[in-house]
């Protein structure tokens, strides 16, 4: 039941080889944390899993599909692969509804009264039912998160791609986004996670990989990778991350 | 269809006569509009003093009416009320200054509003009179800011020299129409001003990108 | 000062000062319409990634900004006419020159304004599946537009100054009609000045409402409902 299959995906910037022939499958189901340094390609890596980046080599297969380049195709991908950004990117010419019926509109060209029926079932399952007619810019950082990931989820995605969606938010503010997450996890949703929340990855993740200079330089279950690591930069890794923990 | 421009470059002498002609209005207008625009922009900049408003009026008057009809104005009825001769080129460098001068003002009063009030403190602290702070500390600072806008001012300057054939002075585009008139092509004539415009201003304009870029690292 | 100043000559020819007034704004008009229609084609031909689209649309924008508009003017009115073969009036001539010249200055300011659309506005949209061309129209542009006023009024009051120039071809606008009453009353002195007057009045009207009009954008702040 692989959903995702990705062969030997390489990216190069300004001479730099930000991704070294990347290899990985991803099942349905699959919750999957990605950690790394910052510049070993892990936004990277996602953006070219919905194409918002495009590969210099290497394929990526959705759904046992090889995905080519023509614009229409990656649209379509682009539906079924949800991505949540770690600047939100939310519309600010609209209402917290409006930014989450805006695909189910324009994409799915569904009628308006249809979208905003469903939009507010996904403002309700993010929490936010009440903040429906807010400007973002009204909204503090863990509420436009949120919005973002109702927007993300009115789409029927079947997969998730999550950019460091808590890095941008004051600590305070973190936990409800993660919340919102976690239930996503629960219910079985395919997701990759790029992420600096080690404890987050260490609970929901079935899989955790980490990056280093472009290639996978380890991966394994939580308990593995987290607890365990076998290799010298990802301990050193690790380490550096709970320098100051209480 | 057949294009002649043999008629037109042989006719070159008339073309260097209209480029010098454009060449001369180009600089006079550029200096007195410019410093002229200095003085003005300083007393837009000093909102207290008794010249601010002169210079706000004139500054929304020259920038709120067209150049074509401030340079018919001094070549027809300026004379009416001076007593003096007013020579094509005289009207048409008037008007063009004066406009200039209008926009420009605005460009210096901004560029020197644009400098942080500290600068202004470190100078008088030193005991630096209004005078000395502006010309030492102040304008200095200013003028690298306001170089892109200046730049483009003169490039605005340059094309509106043109303006100058509606009285008949002797400057490229009414070389032009001479040649076009005598030799009955006013395409190649025509076409050939604007190449000849197009290859003197292009050259400005690359550099007007080219210092606003650097102004944009430098920041 | 001896000299006697005497205005009835020009209110006696006020109906043609009207006139001439009202093909002033015609012109504008036209050429505001088509030019801002024009230069949103030519800002989405510039910004595109294809070289044939891009490449010609950047030619048209550079040459038009970097010509003297008299030129310009001079070219369509007697030049055009033998290579294409056509009819020529002082008003077409005015229309097209002026239409494709304040384009150009048009599609710079569209252009400055999607671009300063940040980036991530365009993820966002390309994210839930939107094509480039649902993203510039439904996220990109809405936004951009906003920002771009100030700009663009600028540029209109700017466009309104330069049609002045089809004087010189004979079409009878404001400053044709003046030249024409000052010639036939020997008063250039008091028609100049009326024009003058005149185009300061219409001119400095249509700034202060401009200026008005920021102030109302700066405070309104975000928000265009569905």
């Amino acid at each position: 039941m692989t959903l995702l299959s990705v062969r030997g995906l390489t990216k190069r910037f300004a001479g730099n080889d930000v991704l070294r022939g990347i290899d990985l499958d991803v099942a349905r189901g699959e919750r999957i944390a990605i950690l790394g340094a910052s510049g070993s390609g892990k936004s990277t890596l996602l953006r070219c899993l919905n194409f918002m980046e495009m590969a210099d080599a290497g394929t990526v297969t959705l759904d046992g599909k090889l995905i080519g380049r023509r614009e229409q195709e990656l649209t379509l991908v682009r539906q079924r692969v949800g991505m949540v950004f770690q600047q939100f990117n939310l519309f600010p010419h609209m209402t917290a509804i409006g930014n989450v019926m805006e695909g189910l509109r324009t994409v799915r060209r569904q009628p308006k009264h249809e979208a905003q029926v469903r939009a507010e079932r996904e403002l309700a399952r993010v929490g936010l039912a009440e903040k429906a007619d807010a400007y973002p810019a009204h909204l503090s950082g863990g509420q436009k998160q949120r919005v973002a990931i109702a927007r993300a989820l009115a789409m029927d995605p079947e997969m998730l791609l999550f950019d460091e969606p808590t890095s941008a938010l004051d600590p305070e503010l973190v936990g409800e986004v993660l919340n919102v997450i976690r239930a996503l996890a629960e219910e079985g949703r395919t997701m990759l996670l790029v992420t600096h929340e080690l404890g987050f990855a260490y609970h929901v993740a079935t899989r955790v990989i980490f990056l280093a200079d472009g290639a996978i330089h380890e991966q394994g279950t939580p308990q593995e990778l987290l607890k365990t690591p076998r290799k010298e930069r990802t301990r050193s890794f690790l380490e550096s991350h709970k320098q100051f923990s209480i | 269809m057949h294009w002649d421009f043999v008629s037109v470059l042989s006719n070159y002498d008339a073309l260097l006569a209209g480029l010098v002609g454009t060449l001369k209005i180009f600089a006079i207008c550029l200096v007195l509009g410019l410093s002229f625009g200095l003085a003005v922009g300083l007393c837009r900049y000093a909102r207290d003093g008794w010249l601010y408003w002169p210079a706000t009026a004139f500054v929304e008057f020259f920038r709120n009416t067209p150049v074509l009809v401030q340079i018919l104005w001094f070549f027809f009825a300026l004379p009416i009320l001076a007593p003096f001769e007013i020579s094509p080129l005289a009207a048409a460098a008037l008007g063009i200054s004066l406009n200039s001068a209008a926009f420009s003002a605005e460009i210096y009063r901004g560029g020197i509003q644009s400098i942080d009030r500290g600068q202004w403190d470190g100078a008088r602290a030193l005991g630096m009179r209004y005078g000395q702070a502006m010309r030492r500390i102040i304008l200095p600072q200013a003028i690298k800011r306001m170089l892109p806008a200046l730049t483009n001012r003169a490039i605005e300057i340059f094309k509106m020299s043109t303006l100058a054939s509606a009285v008949a002075y002797v400057e490229l585009l009414q070389q032009g129409k001479l040649i076009a008139s005598l030799n009955y092509n006013p395409i190649e004539a025509y076409t050939t001003v604007a190449v000849i415009f197009f290859m003197l201003l292009w050259p400005m304009v690359q550099l007007t990108y080219f210092m606003e870029r650097r102004l944009k690292r430098g920041e | 000062m001896s000299y006697q100043w005497d205005f009835t000559p020009v209110a006696a020819n006020a109906p043609l000062l009207a006139e001439g007034l009202a093909n002033t704004l015609k012109v504008t008009a036209v050429a505001l319409c088509f030019g801002l229609a024009l230069g949103l084609a030519l800002a989405l031909m510039r910004l595109s990634p294809r070289r044939w689209f891009a490449l010609p649309a950047g030619l048209v924008i550079e040459v038009f900004r970097t010509t003297p508009p008299l030129v310009q003017l001079f070219w369509f009115f007697f030049a055009l006419p033998l290579i294409v073969g056509i009819e020529m009036t002082p008003f077409l001539a005015a229309a097209v020159t002026f239409s494709i010249q304040s384009s150009a200055f048009f599609a710079e300011v569209f252009r400055g304004g999607i671009v300063s659309i940040d980036r991530g506005q365009w993820d966002g949209a390309l994210a839930i599946g939107m094509s480039r061309r649902q993203a510039l129209h439904r996220i990109v542009m809405p936004q951009a537009v906003k920002r771009m006023i100030p700009a663009f009024l600028e540029r209109s009051i700017e466009l309104m100054k330069t049609t002045t120039l089809v004087a010189t071809i004979a079409y009878a606008d404001l400053l044709y009609e003046a030249n024409d009453i000052a010639q036939k009353t020997f008063r250039p002195l008091e028609t100049f000045t009326v024009a003058a007057l005149i185009y300061f009045v219409v001119i400095f009207g249509f700034s202060l409402l401009a200026r008005l009009w920021e102030k109302r954008l700066a405070v309104s702040g975000e928000g265009t409902v569905h």
